[in-house]
C-alpha cells in the first residue's frame, strides 16, 4: 500500500520536474540567447510563437506519459494484491 | 457598434441559459445526481463541461487584454492556466475522485476527522469563491457598457440576478450538458473571429516591429513577477471551489485522469485564440492599450477590422461567448459556494441552499460595484495566488503525507491566508521595485511559507495524527477494483 503511494508520488514529482525543467529551459534560452530573441518568422518574433503555442505540446506529452506510468503502477499493485 | 447587436447576443445567451437551467430542474434534483450521471457521461462531454466551467472572463477577455497591454510577459498567463490542470492531474485528480468528497471542506473534514478544519476550509472556500466571482461580474459590467451603452452596473447586476435566481430555483446543479455547450460556445466565439480576421487582414505592410517589439533584457524584479505568477497559477487551480465537484461525473479514478488529459487538450486549443486576439490587437488597435480599455479588446476588434454585417455577426458571437463565460463560471462557483454555506451555516436544507445561493451571488456583486476593476486577468491571478497559499498545501499534504494533523492544517491555512491576503491588500500602496514585487505577486514565498508551517506544526502535533489515516489514504490511492473492504459512499 505505502509502496503504491510512493510510486505514484514519484511518478507525479518526476513529471512535474520534467515539465518545470522544460519550461525553465525554454524560458532561459529565450532570455539569454540573443539570436533566438532576434529571430522572426513572417515578421513575428519566434518568442511569441514559442510562448503562445509551443508550451502546450510539452504539457500534453508530460500528461500522457504520467497517465501511462500511474496506470501501470496501479496494474502492478493489482496483480500483487491478487497473488496474495 | 450598433446596440442592437449587443442586446440580441446577450438576450440569446441569457434565454438559452435560463431555459436550459430551468429545464434541468426536472432532470437533476440532488447532489446525488452527480453519481447517477457518473455512469452515463462520456469523458469528452465531461472534459468539455470542466473546460466550460473553467474558462472565465479572465480567459475569454482578460488574456487578450493583458497581451495588448503588457506584451510578451502576458503570454505566460494562458500557459499557467493550462499547466494548472497538469498539476491537478499529477497530484490530485484520481485521489480526489476516490476520496468520496464533493467539496474541499468535505475532503479536509474526512481526512483530518476534525470539524474545526472543516470550518476554516469552508471560510477560505467562500472567500476564494467570492473574489473569483467579482471579476466575472466586472467583465459583465464592461461588456454590457460597451456593447449596449447601458450603465455598466446593469451588466453586473444582470449576471448576479440571473445566476442567483436560476441556482436558487434549483437549476444549474449538475447539468454537464450546459457547461459542455458553454465550452464549445466560447471556443467558437473566439476561434471564428480570429480566423476571419486573419484572412481579412492578411498581407499588406504590417507594423509588426512596433506591435511586437523584442524587448531588451528584462529586470530581475520583472522575472520574479512572471515566475511567481506562473507558480500561483500552477498550484492555485487544484484548490478552486468549482473544480473538484466536476470530477464526480467520472466513474472512477482512472477515468478522472483520462478526462483531465482531454481537458488539457481542449484548453491548449482554446488558449491559442485569446493569444491571437492579443497579437492582432497589438498590431491593429494599439489605441486600446490602456488599463481601462484593454479588457474590451476582444469585443471591439472584430467591429473595427471587418465593417458591415459580417463584423456585426462576429461581434455578436464574441459578446455571446463572453457572456456565456460570465454565466457559466459564476453559476459553477455559486453552486459550489451555496453548497458549502448551506451545509455549514444553514443546516443543509433546501431553503438554506436557496438563501445561500442568493447570498453567494450578491456579496460579490456588492464588491464588484464598490471597487474599481483592475484588469480581469490580473484579479483572477491574485485569487489563484490566495488559493495556492491556503488550500493547496493542505490538499497536497493531505493526499500524500500521512503525518498531516488538523492543527497543522489550520495553522498553515491561517498563515497562508494572512501573508498572501495581507500582501495583496498592501501591494497597491508600495512603489515598484523589490518590496512592491514581492507583495504584488506573493505566491513564490507565501506558498512555501504556508507549507512549512503545515509540516512543522504537524510534526510537533505528531500524537494527533488521525487514527483512520491509513484507511483513508488507501481509499485515495487504491484502484477501485482492489479497494474491497474500503468503505465507499
Amino acid at each position: 500500500m505505502r509502496s503504491l503511494i510512493g510510486a505514484q508520488l514519484r511518478a507525479a514529482i518526476v513529471a512535474a520536474v520534467v515539465f518545470a525543467l522544460g519550461v525553465g529551459g525554454i524560458a532561459l534560452v529565450l532570455a539569454v540567447v540573443p539570436e533566438v530573441r532576434a529571430a522572426t518568422a513572417g515578421g513575428i518574433p519566434i518568442v511569441w510563437f514559442v510562448l503562445g503555442a509551443g508550451i502546450y505540446p510539452l504539457v500534453l506529452v508530460v500528461a500522457a506519459l504520467f497517465i501511462r506510468t500511474a496506470d501501470r503502477n496501479e496494474a502492478r499493485y493489482r496483480s500483487l494484491a491478487e497473488e496474495t | 457598434m450598433s446596440p442592437v447587436v449587443g442586446y440580441t447576443a446577450i438576450a440569446l445567451v441569457v434565454i438559452a441559459t435560463v431555459l436550459i437551467g430551468f429545464f434541468g430542474v426536472r432532470v437533476s434534483r440532488t447532489t446525488g445526481d452527480f453519481y447517477v450521471a457518473s455512469r452515463t457521461v462520456r469523458p469528452w462531454w465531461n472534459a468539455s463541461a470542466i473546460g466550460g466551467e473553467y474558462l472565465s472572463a479572465a480567459s475569454v477577455l482578460g488574456i487578450a487584454g493583458l497581451i495588448l497591454l503588457r506584451g510578451e510577459s502576458a503570454l505566460w498567463f494562458p500557459i499557467g492556466y493550462t499547466a494548472g490542470y497538469l498539476m491537478l492531474l499529477l497530484f490530485v485528480a484520481a485521489p480526489l475522485r476516490r476520496s468520496g468528497a464533493y467539496t474541499i471542506p468535505d475532503f479536509t473534514q474526512a481526512r483530518l476527522e476534525s470539524l474545526r478544519v472543516r470550518r476554516v476550509t469552508s471560510v477560505l472556500v467562500i472567500v476564494i469563491g467570492w473574489f473569483y466571482i467579482v471579476p466575472q461580474l466586472q467583465g459583465a459590467a464592461l461588456t454590457v457598457g460597451i456593447t449596449t451603452g447601458l450603465p455598466r452596473w446593469v451588466g453586473a447586476l444582470a449576471v448576479a440576478v440571473i445566476v442567483g435566481v436560476v441556482v436558487a430555483a434549483g437549476g444549474m446543479r449538475s447539468i454537464t450538458f450546459v457547461q459542455a455547450f458553454q465550452f464549445w460556445l466560447k471556443l467558437t466565439a473566439l476561434a471564428v473571429p480570429v480566423v476571419v480576421l486573419i484572412v481579412t487582414v492578411r498581407g499588406g505592410g504590417l507594423p509588426l516591429e512596433v506591435a511586437l517589439p523584442v524587448p531588451t533584457s528584462t529586470g530581475a524584479a520583472d522575472a520574479y513577477l512572471t515566475g511567481s505568477l506562473l507558480f500561483a497559477l500552477l498550484l492555485g487551480t487544484m484548490g478552486l471551489p468549482h473544480v473538484l465537484v466536476r470530477f464526480y461525473t467520472n466513474p472512477d479514478g482512472r477515468a478522472a485522469r483520462r478526462t483531465t488529459l482531454i481537458v488539457l487538450g481542449l484548453l491548449s486549443v482554446f488558449y491559442l485564440f485569446p493569444t491571437a486576439f492579443g497579437i492582432l490587437g497589438r498590431i491593429f488597435t494599439p489605441d486600446l492599450a490602456t488599463p481601462s480599455d484593454a479588457d474590451a479588446l476582444v469585443l471591439l476588434l472584430p467591429g473595427r477590422l471587418v465593417p458591415g454585417p459580417v463584423g456585426d455577426l462576429l461581434t455578436a458571437l464574441v459578446i455571446a461567448g463572453a457572456f456565456g463565460a460570465f454565466l457559466s463560471t459564476t453559476s459553477g462557483l455559486v453552486v459550489s459556494l451555496a453548497g458549502v454555506v448551506s451545509q455549514d451555516l444553514l443546516g443543509g436544507s433546501v431553503r438554506g441552499f436557496r438563501l445561500a445561493a442568493i447570498g453567494s451571488a450578491f456579496v460579490p456583486l456588492a464588491v464588484a460595484l464598490l471597487t474599481e476593476p483592475s484588469g480581469l486577468a490580473g484579479s483572477v491571478g491574485l485569487v489563484f495566488a490566495f488559493t495556492a497559499s491556503t488550500l493547496c498545501p493542505v490538499l497536497l499534504l493531505g493526499i500524500w503525507w500521512r503525518g498531516l494533523t488538523a492543527r497543522g492544517a489550520i495553522a498553515g491555512m491561517v498563515v497562508g491566508a494572512v501573508s498572501c491576503g495581507g500582501s495583496i491588500l498592501l501591494a497597491p500602496w508600495l512603489d515598484a521595485g523589490w518590496a512592491g514585487a514581492l507583495l504584488a505577486q506573493p505566491a513564490a514565498w507565501t506558498v512555501p511559507l504556508a507549507t512549512a508551517v503545515v509540516v512543522l506544526v504537524s510534526r510537533v502535533d505528531r500524537s494527533r495524527v488521525p487514527r483512520g489515516v491509513d484507511r483513508f489514504l488507501a481509499r485515495l490511492h487504491l484502484p477501485e477494483s482492489v479497494a474491497e473492504g474500503v468503505e465507499r459512499p
